[in-house]
């Protein structure tokens, strides 16, 4: 690792099902926040201040203005500029500065009022179009591509020509110009909000098409469209400035940027000063727009990449520091295939890094499966990813203590090493296989890449050990299977396939995160009933990380139940499920509903409260606002409990002893 | 309120069909086959009752529910809520219908508008039915629903991003109730949800339930939730009921193989009963409901006729994908039929007459009887 990591990194942005959970970070009021996070970007900060500038000059040009920017002199024709005219004057002695700052209101104002139009005109097609769809969506989207075949400005002069050079029509022409591309944009992001859960709720709810466009659609599109009027802003300046050149602007002589442009043109040569003033007005007018619009797109747009607080680079080496430091001192190597000691992971976040895994120290043994249960923001998610070498870079990293794979210390390894690791050693299955393939390269691309990396294979031995692995994983008929793209597949099948992936190398562990979440019941036994098969052909260790206490009991030999980013009880399954030890282990299992009906309970044991911030954690036990042995008692408040041995089992509880029966 | 309000059933369908028109060709001019979501379903969910219908995905799970709601009109046959037949409604009277019929959607974290408060998103159900006369009365049925639901009057004035999964979608069942309805439709309403999390809102519905004297139609795929708060259960494969009836009779005994397969997938929580069961994982997935297999549409993947098959003569059985099944359920769609004493309806040729092994509903059977 180079100690020169970039200060600005990407801020952590989680995508359900790809990345870890987030930790629980405690959202700022909406409102506020936004123009927080506009001003914390350089280019937000940037361009607001020369918007707020533009602002003020038009807003204030008759004060501003050193000189009547009508009064004509011919005594003092195209000076340069001096102490009494700042910006020189022109061919007929007015002020130049005077002149610009005055024609700042018309300028802008085209600006503005040209988005102005575009935006009434083009967002209501677009949010029409997207909600009635059919012919009405057929013929806007078809028209708005002939109006964008043509090049903005020739368009802007045809309509200036019919209409007549005036600011007024100028104004029409470039915000006709610009409809297509609001009536697009608009037509997407409306589709996209239509197609969100809440949507249907509020139809469902009983809404009329209107409320549901106004109350639901608009508001959540507006941030998008207010990005694009402001990007848009800087294109309708330019094209208003070119008509204006062309001398079907403003008319003389009222003072306009474009105008002022395309009349000094003459003197270009001679008294550059004319048009280096104006340009630079309108240049850094659109410059300063098109910042602000950056910076609102990287607020409104989730996927855009966000401004970390600075010194993140700097922590994180030093959280590496940490870990080596750590290591070092325990440097015995494991012959298991995968130990971690006291394992620490922490998430960089805007208040600083928060631990998310807390000390986690476990085995696995070769041909066992030890599963970890917990629920969202336990930590679980990370932890499997620390060992898989997946934490994502600049946002999260090991804070402490070490994690051994098939031997090797992680946290000794450097980048080539950890890819050497990953690719021999680790196989990693994730919840969403749909997203886990590359939807343009066929399934023997894929598999065929996932067996090449690294080794010397032949073209013929790739496809042979391609279509041994798909047998592997029972799917049928391999050979023509190869040369078939992911959509062709069933969910089921697609996981299947990402595990034949994982195992190409012959990994001594196999990861699986949430490996049949997203699958139907049935197809959920397939692919577990299929990790245990090739697990006893391979002798695999089996990393399995899951909420479905179910899927446990009848796949894993042990397991690990954490809680708030520690493990609160682990052992062998048969002995943790048959008598835990640990309340929210037992409370877990009973809460389970097949349990209850089958004990005929008419309401189910539930765990009250909520699953754990681990922001903002309990001192001592973290279970203990949620528990009911503690009882108030004081050492569950003043002392963190360790796992200790308790019956067959580990458990960390002060009051392990009194599980009753 | 009428008569027909008091008759008994909250909500029934006659042989309701939804089906989605699929066209394709360079100008949408060739028509498809239509996409059989739903084909000839028919029940009736008495009030106050509880009625679930299970399914995997591209069952027609989701779209029956949504044709109950009425987000979706019936391409045949007929939903009646209340003596109101929904086909015969308009645009406008049906969104007043949707006040006795409220739908609350499986991910909390995308089913509230992420830019309205609590107390707005509640709001609105109010001023969209017209329920209240002013303000205060709003905010004082919105306090007193928000109570309800277990949720405290200072997340009111949340947006949903600062609310936990459990509180979203108790603000969820706060919306759906607030307008008094009659029906809720739950969509997944736990699955979504931490496990830990997950009893408390099971508890919370069966509580409401009780309290707002509601009729729930329950959506899921989770059959342990079935067994425990549903009264009647629908089993659906590919747009059909396969088995209809109690829901203690079908997860206790159940006769349809497909019924017995999903039972068999639900693993509970003991280990030792787990590991050493034999369980006959259901092969294949839920063929396209664009290309429905001819005849029983689980032939393909049924393991009673696999089971059946090679012990006919060659005359009376067929191979499919390689294996021997009878000939009749490749050849004909069975009818629902009453296999026993309990009203349980199972659309089967063979399933429950006696001549296959029991093995499957022994060990289903076995799994509750073992955790009692």
């Amino acid at each position: 690792m180079r100690r020169s990591e970039p200060a600005i990194a990407p801020q952590m942005q989680v995508t359900a099902g790809t990345l870890p959970q987030a930790p629980e970070i405690a959202p700022a009021p909406p409102r506020w926040s936004q123009l927080r996070q506009i001003l914390r970007q350089p280019k937000g900060m940037i361009g607001l201040a020369l918007v707020l500038f533009y602002a003020v000059i038009a807003l204030f040009a008759p004060w501003i203005a050193t000189h009547d920017p009508y009064a004509q002199s011919f005594i003092a024709t195209l000076q340069p500029p001096s102490s009494t005219h700042w910006f020189g004057t022109d061919e007929l002695g007015r002020d130049v500065f005077s002149r610009i700052v005055t024609g700042a209101r018309t300028s802008l104002g085209i600006g503005i009022g040209g988005v102005l139009v575009a935006f009434v005109i083009g967002v209501p097609l677009g949010v029409l179009s997207a909600w009635r769809g059919g012919k009405i969506d057929f013929l806007t989207m078809r028209a708005v591509d002939v109006m964008l075949s043509f090049p903005d400005i020739v368009f802007a002069l045809a309509v200036v020509a019919v209409l007549g050079a005036s600011t007024q029509n100028v104004i029409f022409a470039v915000g006709l110009v610009s409809v297509p591309v609001f009536a697009r944009t608009a037509r997407a992001v409306t589709l996209s909000t239509l197609a969100e859960p809440y949507i249907e709720g509020s139809v469902s709810l009983g809404c009329s098409p209107t409320r549901v466009v106004l109350r639901h659609v608009l508001p959540n599109i507006a941030g998008i469209l207010l990005t694009l009027s402001s990007l848009l802003f800087a294109s309708t300046l330019l094209t208003a400035s070119g008509l204006g050149f062309l001398g079907l602007g403003t008319q003389p002589p009222n003072p306009e940027w474009g105008t002022m442009l395309g009349e000094s043109r003459s003197y270009i040569r001679t008294h550059p000063h004319l048009a280096t003033f104006a340009g630079l007005f309108l240049a850094v007018s659109a410059l300063a727009f098109n910042l602000l619009g950056e910076a609102l797109r990287s607020v409104y747009d989730p996927s855009a990449p966000k401004v970390q607080k600075r010194g993140a680079g700097a922590w994180m080496n030093g959280a590496r520091g940490i870990a080596q430091r750590l290591s070092d001192a325990d440097a015995a190597a494991s012959a298991a295939p995968v130990e971690t000691r006291n394992l620490h992971v922490a998430y960089l976040t805007e208040d600083g890094p928060l631990e998310v895994v807390r000390g986690v120290s476990l085995r696995i043994e070769a041909g066992r499966t030890l599963a970890i249960v917990g629920e969202s923001g336990s930590g679980k998610s990370t932890l499997l990813r620390a060992i898989a070498t997946l934490l994502p870079q600049g946002r999260a990293a090991i804070s402490g203590g070490s994690v051994t794979v098939g031997g090797q210390q992680v946290e000794r390894l450097n980048t080539r090493q950890i890819r050497e690791l990953r690719r021999q050693k680790i196989g990693v299955v994730f919840q969403d296989a749909a997203s886990a393939l590359n939807p343009v390269l066929t399934i023997g691309d894929q598999i065929g890449e996932a067996l090449r990396t690294g080794s010397s294979l032949s073209p013929d031995e790739i496809r042979s050990r391609s279509i041994a692995l798909l047998e592997d994983v029972n799917i049928s008929d391999p050979e023509k299977r190869l040369a078939m793209y992911p959509h062709q597949f069933s969910g089921g099948m697609k996981q299947r396939i990402i595990i034949a992936m994982a195992l190409a190398q012959d990994p001594q562990v196999l990861l699986a995160d949430e490996p049949t979440s997203a699958l139907d019941v049935t197809i959920q036994q397939q692919i577990l009933a299929l990790l245990r098969d090739m697990q006893r052909k391979r002798g695999m260790a089996i990393l399995l990380v899951t909420h479905d206490l179910g899927l446990v009991a009848r796949y894993a030999d042990d397991v690990g139940v954490m809680y708030a980013g520690r493990i609160v009880e682990a052992g062998e399954v048969a002995e943790v499920f048959r008598a835990p030890r640990h309340p929210y282990t037992l409370s877990l299992r009973d809460s389970a509903p097949s349990v209850a009906a089958a004990r005929g309970l008419r309401s189910l044991p539930a765990i009250p409260g909520e699953p754990p911030n681990i922001g903002k954690l309990p001192d001592g036990c973290a279970f203990r606002p949620r528990c009911g042995r503690c009882d108030g008692r004081s050492l569950c408040a003043e002392a963190v409990p360790e796992l200790r041995p308790v019956g067959a089992q580990t458990t960390a509880c002060h009051f392990a002893e009194e599980t009753g029966a | 309120m009428t008569d027909l309000t008091l008759s008994g059933d909250a909500i029934t369908a006659r042989d309701l069909k939804v089906h989605f028109p699929v066209r394709g060709g360079l100008f949408s001019r060739r028509v498809l086959p239509p996409v059989r979501a739903v084909d000839g379903v028919s029940f009736r969910i008495p009030r106050g009752s509880c009625f679930a219908i299970v399914g995997e995905s591209g069952s027609g799970k989701s779209t029956l529910a949504r044709a109950i709601v009425g987000l979706l009109r019936a391409t045949e046959g007929e939903v009646v809520m209340d003596g109101t037949d929904l086909a015969a409604l308009d645009d406008a009277q049906r969104r007043q219908m949707r006040r006795k019929v409220q739908l609350v959607l499986q991910d909390p974290h995308a089913s509230l508008d992420p830019r309205m408060t609590v107390r707005a998103t509640l709001r609105e159900a109010l001023i969209v039915h017209d329920l209240c006369r002013d303000r205060d009365e709003q905010d004082r049925r919105i306090e007193e629903v928000v109570r309800q639901v277990g949720l405290s009057i200072s997340h009111l004035d949340r947006y949903p991003n600062a609310l936990s999964g459990g509180q979203r979608q108790r603000v969820a069942i706060a919306r759906g109730v607030i307008c008094k309805p009659t029906v809720l439709v739950l969509d997944e309403p736990v699955s979504a949800l931490d496990v830990s999390v997950q009893a408390q809102i099971i508890n919370l519905l069966m509580d409401l339930q009780k309290a707002l004297d509601l009729t729930y139609v329950i959506i899921t795929h989770d059959l342990s939730l079935v067994g425990f708060m549903a009264d009647d259960v629908g089993v659906m494969y590919l747009g059909r009921f396969v088995e209809i009836g109690p829901a203690r009779q079908v997860c206790n005994h159940p006769v349809h193989p497909y019924t017995r397969s999903l039972l068999a997938a639900v693993a509970g929580v003991d280990p030792e009963h787990e590991k050493s069961r034999p369980v006959e994982i259901l092969q294949g997935s839920v063929p396209s409901p664009v290309a429905m297999p001819p005849g029983c549409t689980f032939h393909t993947r049924c393991p009673l006729a696999r089971d059946l098959g090679p012990r006919l003569p060659p005359g009376e059985r067929v191979t499919v994908e390689g294996s021997a099944i009878p000939a009749l359920c490749a050849a004909e769609v069975p009818e629902p039929r009453q296999p026993g004493a309990e009203p349980v309806a199972v659309t089967c040729h063979f399933a429950g007459s006696g001549q296959p092994p029991e093995t499957a509903a022994t060990d289903a059977a076995d799994l509750q009887d073992k955790g009692r």
